[in-house]
Parts: structure tokens; C-alpha cells; sequence
């Protein structure tokens, strides 16, 4: 039967590894749809805009943002895994850190969305 | 040749050249972009962040599913290291382009010396991100050691994140000396930890120029693929070439853009 230490360390590495292979699948499609369709680019642009704009430049910004978001979904896997063994203040100090990481992306839209 | 086609070599030249040498990525990416391709330093910081981000995840993976890495250890530091880079990724977006680039320049200077003082030595050129050991802290034959003077490592991944977010860099170069020398932990517990850290670092700096519209996505697009791709290649090819050539053209390499990072800086360029 798995342990906790194991069940810790294969959590992560799942996360990790189908985040990367999903975003980069994502930004590679995206390049290739860009293509296909032709026409210049948005240039440089904010996130929200990629998104909406919709075509390969949206598939592009998804995987931008499915790669950034894939650290932070570790970081919960590791606080449920950490909570499971019984290492509470670990599990909360993976939570505090992954809070800190979604506050900095909301910041960082605000700003964005105002500026 | 495409321009696209261009980034995307250029990115698999920066992933496989980082992949062999145990870096990022980030310190060949940023000065590629910015004065091989003249796109602006605060675009090049922000498409290096996302490329560092997929070679520390692909990394990382590895490293924490054979136990090399002490998660516990990552996670604790990351705190650190998230402030740091939202700081970083904030003030580079309030400095000047010649301050940047002096900055890089300062960067690229000492990553040079390090690593040459390193091959010298006989031991490891740089920090190697990828590297296994079969002791790890989480593992069946975990090193008995115990990580000391935590807060003081908790400023210094401050420091780390800080110059993550403002350079578009992984932040082992301060990561790694700050487990292994100040947390007294095994060098590579602490190129494996910082592997696993640099992921949460760059995710924290990269929002700021994601959401801020500092990135071209045509332009990051090809070099966060190529990147991905080299990472894998040079992996892959690791241990079948001399380490001790690559150090040296890579210390070439790294003392040319130097000198035009320098140049930049001073407005020459």
C-alpha cells in the first residue's frame, strides 16, 4: 500500500506533468491555428484580451495561463496529501502559499483590467 | 526563414543548452529575445518567465516523484519567494530599459565567473536542475540532515523571487547556494528543492506581465514550444558530451552578450 511520503511525491509529479504537457500542447495548437488563419498578430496584449479574442491567439494565452496556474494546483495537491499524514502545519503553510500565488494573479488582472 | 521558425530554434537552442548545463533557460532567453530579435526587455523578462516555468515543471516532476526533492522544504520557502517575485515583477514594470539591461548585464557577469570558477574546480559547472541522487530527503535513504536557520533562508528566498520577477530569470542561482550553504542541506536536496521552487517563482512574476499586455503571444508562442522541445533533447543528450566544452563555449557566448547587454545599458546600442 502507498504511503503518505509516496503518495505526496507521485500527487505532485501527476500535476506537474499533465499541467506542462496540456499547456504547451495548448500553445503549440494555438501557433498552429494562427497560422493556418493568417494575418498578423495582436501584438503585445493583456491575457484578458488573448482570451477574448478568441482563434489560435486564445488557444495560445489558455496555454500561457494553464502553465502558470500548474505550480499553484501542486501546491494543493501537496496540502491534501501533507493534511492526510497528518502534518497540519505543513499542509497549511502549502495552502498559505498557494493563496499568496491566486492573490497575486487576481492583483495582477485588477491592474491589468484598470490600466 | 519565418521569424517564428527563428524563435522557436532559438528557444530549443536556449532549452537544450539550459537542459545540459543545469539552468533555467532564463539567462540565455532574455538576452536572445531582447538583442537578437530587438524585442523589448520587459517582453523578453515576461516570455522567459513562462519558458522557465515549462522546464521547471517538466524537471521538477521527475525530481519530486523519485524523491530527490524535500517538497516540505520547497513549499515553506516558496512563501518567500512568491513575495519576491510579485515585488520584482512590479518594480521592473516602473524601471527604465537601460537600468534593466544594466541589471542583466551585472547578472550575466557573475553567472559567468561562478560557472567558470566551478569547472575549474572540477566539479559542477552550475548548479545542475536536473541531476539525480538516489538519497533524498523524502526517499527510502534519505541524508540525514536537518535544515537550519529558516528564517534567515525564508529573507534570502525574498531576495530570490525578487530578482526572479525583475529579470525573468528561475532564481536558483540565488536558491541553491541558500540550501545548500545557509540551510546546510546536499547540493543536489538543493538543486532539486530549487528545481521544484523556481515553478511557484516564475508563476507569481509571470502574472504581472501576462495581465499587465507586456507579452506578444506570436512571439512567445514559438519559444516556450522550442524550449519545452530543447529541455527534453538536452536531457537527453546530458552525460554523452564533454561538460567542459560546453563551459567554455558557453562562457564565450555568455561574455559577448555581456558586453552587448553592457553596451545597451549605456545606451551604445
Amino acid at each position: 500500500m502507498e504511503g503518505p511520503q509516496e503518495e505526496l511525491g507521485r500527487g505532485i509529479a501527476a500535476v506537474l506533468r499533465i499541467g506542462t504537457v496540456v499547456a504547451v500542447v495548448a500553445i503549440a495548437g494555438g501557433l498552429v491555428i494562427a497560422s493556418v488563419a493568417g494575418g498578423p498578430g495582436p501584438g503585445p496584449s493583456a491575457l484578458t484580451e488573448l482570451l477574448r479574442l478568441g482563434g489560435g491567439d486564445a488557444f495560445i494565452g489558455a496555454g500561457m495561463l494553464a502553465l502558470t496556474l500548474t505550480p499553484p494546483a501542486a501546491l494543493v495537491v501537496a496540502a491534501f496529501a501533507l493534511r492526510r499524514a497528518g502534518e497540519r502545519s505543513r499542509a497549511v503553510t502549502a495552502v498559505a502559499v498557494f493563496m499568496l500565488l491566486i492573490a497575486s494573479l487576481v492583483a495582477a488582472a485588477l491592474i491589468g483590467a484598470a490600466s | 526563414m519565418p521569424t517564428e521558425l527563428l524563435l522557436a530554434l532559438s528557444g530549443l537552442l536556449a532549452g537544450a543548452f539550459g537542459a545540459l548545463l543545469g539552468l533555467g533557460g532564463g539567462i540565455l532567453i532574455v538576452p536572445i529575445l531582447s538583442l537578437g530579435f530587438g524585442i523589448p526587455i520587459a517582453s523578453a523578462v515576461g516570455t522567459s518567465l513562462v519558458c522557465v516555468i515549462a522546464t521547471s515543471t517538466g524537471g521538477a516532476a521527475v525530481n519530486v516523484a523519485a524523491g530527490r526533492a524535500d517538497v516540505r522544504l520547497g513549499i515553506s520557502l516558496g512563501a518567500g519567494t512568491v513575495v519576491g517575485a510579485v515585488t520584482g515583477a512590479i518594480i521592473a514594470g516602473l524601471l527604465p530599459e537601460r537600468l534593466l539591461a544594466g541589471l542583466f548585464a551585472a547578472l550575466l557577469a557573475y553567472t559567468t565567473v561562478a560557472m567558470l570558477r566551478g569547472s575549474r574546480g572540477g566539479g559542477d559547472p552550475t548548479p545542475d536542475e536536473s541531476s539525480s541522487d538516489p538519497a533524498a530527503p523524502d526517499g527510502p535513504r534519505a541524508p540525514a540532515y536537518r535544515g537550519t536557520h529558516l528564517p534567515a533562508a525564508v529573507g534570502g528566498s525574498f531576495v530570490a523571487g525578487n530578482v526572479s520577477g525583475l529579470l525573468g530569470i528561475g532564481g536558483g542561482v540565488v536558491t541553491v547556494p541558500l540550501i545548500h550553504l545557509v540551510m546546510r542541506a546536499p547540493m543536489r536536496v538543493a538543486v532539486a528543492t530549487s528545481n521544484f521552487m523556481i515553478g511557484l517563482t516564475a508563476a507569481a512574476g509571470a502574472y504581472a506581465y501576462l495581465f499587465r499586455g507586456d507579452i506578444d503571444p506570436r512571439e512567445a508562442a514559438p519559444v516556450v514550444v522550442g524550449v519545452a522541445a530543447g529541455a527534453a533533447i538536452g536531457a537527453r543528450l546530458s552525460g554523452r558530451i564533454r561538460a567542459s566544452w560546453l563551459v567554455i563555449l558557453f562562457a564565450g557566448v555568455m561574455v559577448y552578450v555581456t558586453v552587448q547587454m553592457a553596451r545597451r545599458a549605456l545606451g551604445l546600442v
